[in-house]
This record gives structure tokens, sequence and C-alpha cells, in this order.
């Protein structure tokens, strides 16, 4: 007995089969991924490679000398060096602050709710209207120091200091993004399995066991998904540079993008800036693959 | 037939810039769809009124009386402001420029950085307008808003210097006040001296600058020791701002901070304020701040000339704000007959000077004259106006690398304000510029 059902099927899709709807559908994406992604990545590219004193005016090749131009200026080196030490500093930071906050406020405490909205309030702020808010607390005769001072301590300098700027910087945005990566992290505990905490209870897990050998592999996913997306967006950290230091004092808070900033809007040298544009997406692919194969290497 | 190499690498050139020109539209269309400044900006409104944009950094209502004046003057033009923040303004304008955006028309440009923002294409040729301003306009001021012999902004304004003291800070601590003759100005030794003194009396602070780390106030400091401006050589791309007289006169200004005269962590903003809320012993600013003196409850202040180094020559800051106009602009002759206005005209010059000092020659007559009228501490800011702009006034270089220059030595002023050591840093600004400033050299 045969029977006409598949060939039926076959002429409903017609002789494109999937693909019409397959395009409907990826089509607005991978659209928005060309003109948006890929044609301005092409675009720093091939910017990087030609080059222009003169803003508007017409520019000429210079290929990889835009490169090495780029790497012997200490100014772009130091940037690379101020980028590597606040990512160093600022992503295990915020995410182990993060973590802790949201295994906190997973368990039943009276008033946790209040004490997780207090802790993301601050994400709804712009980024820049935080950091013109921390600019009158960092002052050296601010509310910070103010404090300092009723309990007998002398006053900090914060980001009048080369030594200080830095951390100050990471306190802002630490400030503002800790709230928003524990609430991936708060979704991520709400779906582990509570018969897994029941399991390893009853094997005689204390609550460090427990942390360390139930809840941090079972959020494994969300934890890379925060681990890579926290990474890039501090890999991009701009506005509170911008506002409360330009990059100073001395260069130590001079991360890459206020870097590029300058060199395409102050000094209005498109090639240079396009050129550092290309270095910190190299490195931000190179971290972020990086990532990904450490998080997927390990069995849960 | 052939055609030789040159031709054809002038014919790719030329596809080139076509196509850079190209893409740069499709940007600018990109930029203006987008941003909110785009929309309806340089636009010819349905019933046959021309809007100009004119981007500036000034205080809200330093254009009002003038634009007002233009309108009735013209009634098929209408001026929109957009008003940034002062330290925007060159990033704001060089986005929009750099993006072909025709939502700009005019745009305030600081004298000193005309030069490069005309080599950068950033500005018209004002053509006839240059012509017309000759003996209108002071012409020192005229020369500088030119780049290789043509007029690409007309300036509206000068400034100078002045040294503003609380009278009741220096009383109460038995201080002299300073001297009122502009030619006898007090040094910046004793002036420190003075406010250090102030402070034991209760002042909170000694002294503060109005533009702090700017290049603009403290130029005169090492020019005032003979260390020159801080670029030498052929058109000027040659920094020299580590030289002894550098050195001295920034490790000077360093103490000031580091002795808790000045105030650290403040802005430019934020200096004006410390000496109106009456906190402050001595203040250096220029003219436009003696409006929110006046208007500062129980602020007891005068006025006395720059000051100037033991040993050495008087010197202060000069130059100002001019406006240019977009490229980009649509409509081009429309935004010259504002400028026309508010820089060559007698009573539209007046009108846009809001206590700064302007350069059209009538305008600036009736601006001393007006302050001299008032008598008393305006009349003598006036004396200390009219003698620093006839006799030490010192100004910006005027070079494609100024912009360069001043982002480079405002950051190396912001650091030595907040401790590096003068010295140190004047060498690492030195290293930075002479690679900078190569670029420039072609």
């Amino acid at each position: 007995m045969t029977t006409a059902t598949p060939r039926t099927a076959v002429g409903r899709r017609g002789r494109f089969g999937d693909w019409p709807i397959a395009v409907t559908f990826l089509g607005p994406a991978v659209l928005a991924a060309v003109l948006l992604r890929l044609w301005p990545a092409a675009r720093a590219v091939w910017d990087s490679l030609r080059s222009t004193p003169f803003g508007l005016a017409p520019t000429t090749w210079v290929g990889l000398d835009q490169y090495r131009w780029l790497f012997t200026d200490p100014a772009f080196l130091n940037s690379l060096k101020v980028t590597a030490l606040f990512g160093i500093v600022v992503n295990p930071l915020q995410i182990a602050v993060a973590l802790a906050l949201a295994v906190l406020f997973n368990e039943r405490i009276r008033g946790v709710g209040l004490m997780r909205t207090l802790v993301f309030l601050p994400v709804a702020i712009p980024q820049s209207v935080s950091a013109v808010i921390w600019a009158v607390a960092f002052r050296p005769d601010g509310p910070l120091n103010g404090v300092l001072a009723l309990f007998g301590l002398g006053g900090l300098r914060y980001l009048t200091s080369p030594g200080q700027a830095l951390a100050s910087i990471v306190v802002v945005v630490s400030w503002i993004g800790v709230g928003y990566w524990m609430m991936f992290l708060i979704a991520g505990l709400k779906e582990i399995d509570p018969n897994l905490y029941d399991a390893a209870a009853l094997d005689g897990a204390g609550r460090w066991a427990r942390f360390r050998y139930v809840t941090v592999p079972q959020l494994r996913r969300q934890l890379a998904f925060v681990l890579v997306a926290d990474t890039v967006s501090n890999l991009l950290l701009f506005a509170p540079v911008q506002i409360l230091t330009k990059g100073g004092p001395d260069g130590s808070t001079d991360v890459l993008m206020n870097d590029i900033f300058e060199r395409a809007y102050t000094e209005a040298d498109v090639g240079a800036a396009a050129a550092a544009t290309v270095v910190l997406t190299a490195v931000a692919l190179a971290i972020v693959v990086v990532q990904f194969r450490l998080l997927s290497s390990g069995k849960d | 037939m052939a055609t030789s190499t040159a031709d054809r690498a002038a014919d790719r050139r030329g596809r080139c810039r076509a196509r850079g020109v190209a893409r740069r539209r499709v940007l600018a269309a990109v930029v203006a769809a987008v941003l909110p400044g785009g929309c309806g900006a340089g636009a010819s409104d349905g019933d046959g009124t021309t809007t100009l944009t004119f981007v500036n950094a000034q205080d809200q209502g330093t254009f009002d009386q003038v634009i007002a004046g233009f309108e009735r003057a013209n009634p098929g033009i209408r001026i929109r402001q957009e008003v940034v923040p002062f330290d925007d303004l060159n990033s704001a304008v060089q986005y929009r420029l750099l993006s072909e955006d025709p939502g700009v028309d005019l745009f305030d440009v600081d004298a000193p950085r005309l030069a490069a923002f005309a080599a950068r294409g950033f500005l018209v040729d004002l053509g006839e307008l240059g012509e017309r301003a000759r003996g209108r306009v002071d012409p020192e001021a005229l020369a500088g808003t030119t780049y290789r012999g043509r007029q690409y902004a007309l300036p509206r304004w000068t400034s100078t210097q002045l040294l503003y003291y609380n009278r009741g800070l220096l009383d109460k601590a038995g201080v002299a006040a300073p001297p009122g003759d502009p030619r006898s100005p007090m040094t910046w030794e004793d002036v420190a001296a003075a406010g250090r003194a102030a402070q034991a009396a209760g002042a909170r602070w000694g002294l503060a600058f109005d533009q702090i780390d700017r290049y603009y106030q403290l130029q005169p400091l090492p020019e005032s020791l003979g260390g020159g401006p801080g670029l030498t050589g052929p058109d000027l791309l040659t920094p020299q701002v580590a030289n002894p007289a550098w050195v001295r006169a920034f490790t000077w200004y360093a103490s000031l901070f580091e002795q808790g005269v000045a105030p650290r962590g403040v802005s430019p903003e934020q200096t004006g304020p410390l000496f109106a809320s009456g906190n402050t012993a001595f203040f250096v600013g220029g003219p436009w701040n003696a409006d929110a003196f006046d208007q500062a409850r129980g602020l007891d202040y005068d006025v006395a000339p720059f000051p100037v180094f033991a040993g050495g020559r008087p010197a202060s800051s000069t130059g100002s704000w001019a406006t240019g106009v977009s490229p980009f602009s649509r409509h081009q002759e429309a935004a010259k007959e504002f400028i026309a206005y508010l820089a060559l005209d007698p009573t539209g010059a007046w009108e846009a000077s809001s206590r700064n000092i302007p350069v059209q020659v009538d305008a600036f007559e009736r601006y001393l004259g007006t302050l001299r009228g008032q008598g008393g501490r305006s009349a003598r800011l006036a004396e200390v106006v009219a003698h620093e702009l006839a006799s030490n006034a010192v100004a910006r270089p005027r070079t494609v690398g100024y912009v360069t220059f001043e982002t480079a030595m405002n950051k190396a002023f912001a650091d030595i304000r907040n401790g590096s050591d003068p010295e140190r840093r004047l060498r690492a600004a030195e290293a930075e510029l002479t690679r900078a400033m190569a670029k420039y050299r072609g």
C-alpha cells in the first residue's frame, strides 16, 4: 500500500522547501546583523588602514603603519594596561558580589523583596546621572569624607589621586552593575530543583558544600552568560570615565573606550580611532572565546 | 589612449573621495534620522521661514537679546539654539560635522581652535564678510579668525582676566587690599600669601581660578616668567612646555593645591560659586564673572589687575568666541546674515555681548562707556580691562595643532593640580606632544 502524504507535503512546501519561511523569519535578524554589526566592523577595519590628520580631508592609505604607530604610542599602551587592570578587578568582584547577593536574596527572609529592589534600583538610573551623583560623593569635601571624619579618619582623595581613581570608578560601575547581574543569577537560582538540595542534605552536605556542589554547577549557564556579558560591558565602559575623570589623573583611568573617543572626537583622527576600535573588538572576541571554552570544558 | 599612472591614481583618488562622500551622506542621513538634533534643524518651514540651528556653549539666555533683534530685522529667518556644556562643545560639533550632519548651521568656535577646524574642513570660508569686517572689528581679533588668508569665522568677543577679591575676608585677616591701579598688579607670590592669611582668619579658600586646568587661563603664568606660550618653531608645531619658566610657574601652581590654598576636586563650573558664596579670598576670572558676583547676596568684592610673578612681566589671557558656518548647512547665506548682524552691526554686537567684551569697535566703546558710567568697581573693572587688552594680552598660539596641544596641556594641568610632580608631568606632556604634532608636519 502506498500513501500520497509525503508527495503532498513536498508539494505544499514548493520547490524551495522550507527556505521561504526560513528567510522570512531570519531575514530581519540577518539584515540587522549585517547592517549594525558586520558592516560597521568592516568599515572600522577599512578606516583603520587609512589616515588624515585633518578630519574631513581625503584620507591616504597607510595600511598597517597605523597599527605600528598605535602600538608604539605610550598613551594607547597605557589604555590597554588600564583596561586590563580594570577588567581583572571589576569582573570577578561584580560577579562574586552579585552571586553572594543573589544567594542571600533567594532565601526566605523578611523584607527580601525591598532589599532586592534597593540593590537593583541603580540600574534604572542612567550611567551619566549615577556618575554625577558619585562626583559629588567623591569630592574631597564631599559626604564620603564627611562620614570618614565622623569616625576620626582622614579623608581619601578618590578621583584626584592616581592611586585611587580607578578603584573609585570600580565602585561606581559596580554600584550600577551588581544589581543588574544579580537578577540573572536569582532567575537561575529559582530554576534549581529543590530536591537536589534535599538529596545533598540527606547525604550530610553542609551549607558550603551545597553551594559548592549544587548551586554553582546548576548555575553554570547563567554564570557563563553573566561572565561574558559583564566582561564585554566593562570593556566598553565610557560614560562614568568621561564624566568623572576624562581618563586622569596621570592616565590612571584612561580605559580604551575613552582613548578611542578622544582620538575620534577631540583629535578628529578617525583612522587611529578605527584602529583602536579594531583592537578593542579583537580583545573582546578573544576574551569571550576563552571564557566560553573554559566554561564549556568542565562537567556538571 | 593610455593614461599615465598619475592620472589613474588621481582618478582612483577621485572615485575614492566620491565614495567617501556618498558613505558620509548615508551616515549623515542615519544620524539625522536618529538624533533629535537632526529633526527639523536647518529646515525651511511650511510658511517660508528658514530655521537655523546655532550650536553653542554659552550660558542660557546669552543670545536671547541678539536673536530677538535679528529675527525682528529678518522676519524670514528663525534661530534655534542648541546649548551644550562647555567641555562637550568640541566633541559634539566634531561628531556631527564628521558625519556631515546638515542639522548644524552655525556654531561657536573658540578662536585658537579655528586653524585646526578650518584645516579639518569644518568651516565655510565667509568670503566678503571678512572684507566688510575691516574697520568695524578689532584687527587683532579678526586676524585670529583667519586661516591661510581666508576668513573662516567672525569674532564676537575678546576677553581678559582680573583679580577679584573679597574685601571683608581681607579686612578680617588684616591684609591690605590689592592696588586698583592697572599698572601695579600684585605678585602671584603675594596673592598666595594673602590667601593663606585670609584662611588663617576664617576663609575657606585663599584663591580660586575660574577656568581651573584650562590652558586659556594658565598660559599667562609661564608667559609672565618668559617661558613662552608652549609652542615654537615653524607653524608653531614644536612643543616647549618644560623649560625652567614653565617648571617654576607650575611648581607654584601645584603648591597652591598642595597647601590647600586652592581647592582640588572641583570643576570650572563650581569655582565661581566658591567666591560668590563669600568663602574665598581671591578669585581669578574674567569680566563675565562680575554679573554673578553682583547678584550674590552679602558679597563685598572689588577688582584688581591680573597678578604677575615677582620679577616677571605682566601677561594676561585674551581671545574669545567667534561664530562660524558649517559646510553642511543648507542655509549658508542666511547663516552668514546672522553672523553679520551679531559681529558687524553695532546694535547686534552690543546685544550679543552679554557682559563679555565685544570686538565690534562701536560696541566695544559702548561697553567701556557703560561700565565707566556706572562708577565704583564697574569703572575700575573697565580700566583694568582696557589696560590689560592694550598692554598685557598674550594670545593663544594659532596653529593647526592647537586642539591637540590644548587637550594634552589641560590634562597635564589637571594632573599637576592633583599632585603630579610638575617637572616630570610637563616633560611627559612635551614628549607626548612632540609625537602627536609630528602628523601635522606632514
